[in-house]
């Protein structure tokens, strides 16, 4: 004879779920799917934010020393020389300075003219250090899937007496990360929009 | 019994996991504000130090082309030892990359300290400041700071 707690747990074991079982069971699923998705979409987003975030800042952080390095050592007395064709103006016709200039190095009693000039076709930083003989040229950048480099331009500054200082160089520099992160252009941390300035120390 | 374990478990993992993500995230945004921070100070710095030595004094612009004429953005050298704050437009025009820290009251300090020898004025310390709130006001405030010292201009050295 089979006791009564036998028959129940019998039955029990047997029967399927409830519409109400199944309808909960349901709902805690949906729920920890979506809460695992949620996670694993925002980490993604995270993870390619930051690589975006990182590689736009270094790219920045290396073309800005590679910049300061260069003209630091460069003639405070003769400052820069704009390349005058390479004038780049904002959309209300304002200067906003010259993507390609000439800077020059003392020796020897003489000055060694160097240039550096930005291509905004393909990102290109070239930096030539004699333009007497063209073809020795360092590429201080280039575009890339992660990091493109929209606008660089140098300007010069003044003196007190509103002459021109054409030893204290401003560069301007915009950055963005090519659409790697996937952010909104307004509001993507890795578009940069860097200005700095440079005093040449050299031969002052 | 044991889906209210299993449930608290699973939310202990899901807060765990976000609050990494929110962590990372404000770890990122500290070490870019401290990079965009830097790089103010610098900019700011490289100006003063290009200035003529009778120049560097409170009230003077750091360049003619931030003297707030004609347009330009005044930026000047402060009183020493007052903050000021850094969200009007004439920092932002001057360093455009301040808008990421514009909506946490970004200030700067500049502290001149004159030190003469045999009277005649010889050098001036200067120290630059910058501070800021934390992302999420997580960490209290940011600060970065720039020391350098302006001596008296020679004809040649």
């Amino acid at each position: 004879m089979k006791t009564a707690s036998t028959n129940i747990a019998s039955r029990i074991s047997g029967r399927a779920f409830t519409l109400v079982e199944l309808m909960v069971a349901a709902a805690l699923g949906v729920g920890l799917a979506g809460t695992v998705v949620l996670l694993l979409l925002q980490s993604a987003t995270e993870q390619r934010t930051g690589f975006a975030d990182m590689t736009v800042e270094e790219q920045a952080y290396t073309l800005q020393a590679n910049i300061t390095t260069c003209l630091r050592s460069m003639s405070a007395n003769q400052g820069l020389t704009p390349n005058y064709g390479s004038a780049l103006y904002s959309p209300t016709g304002n200067l906003l300075g010259y993507q390609s200039i000439f800077v020059f190095y003392p020796t020897n009693g003489g000055y060694v003219t160097a240039s550096i000039s930005y291509n905004s076709s393909n990102g290109v930083v070239l930096y030539t250090p004699n333009i007497a003989a063209p073809s020795i040229q360092t590429q201080w950048m280039t575009n890339s899937a992660s990091s493109v480099l929209t606008e660089l331009c140098f300007s010069s500054s003044l003196n007190l007496d509103g002459s021109q200082n054409s030893s204290l160089v401003n560069v301007l520099l915009q950055m963005n990360d090519n659409g790697f992160s996937q952010q909104s252009t307004t509001n993507n941390a890795a578009s940069i929009y860097r200005n700095f300035s440079v005093q040449m120390r050299n031969d002052n | 019994m044991e889906i209210t374990v299993a449930l608290g478990l699973l939310g202990i993992c899901f807060a765990a996991c976000l609050s990494a993500i929110v962590t990372n995230q404000v770890c990122d945004r500290k070490a870019k504000e401290q990079a965009i921070a830097m790089d103010f100070l610098t900019k700011y710095v490289e100006n003063i130090k290009a200035l003529p030595f009778s120049a560097v004094a409170p009230g003077l612009p750091i360049n003619s082309i931030y003297n707030g004429l004609g347009g330009a953005p005044l930026i000047a050298i402060p009183a020493s030892n007052s903050w000021v704050s850094l969200t009007n437009t004439a920092f932002l025009t001057f360093y455009p990359d301040l808008l990421w820290v514009n909506n946490r009251n970004p200030a700067m300090l500049v502290s001149l300290t004159q030190n003469s020898i045999g009277g005649a004025l010889h050098d001036i310390e200067i120290n630059v400041k910058m501070d800021w709130d934390a992302p999420l006001s997580k960490g209290g405030r940011q600060e970065v700071e720039v020391d350098f010292l302006r001596t008296v201009d020679v004809p040649t050295l």
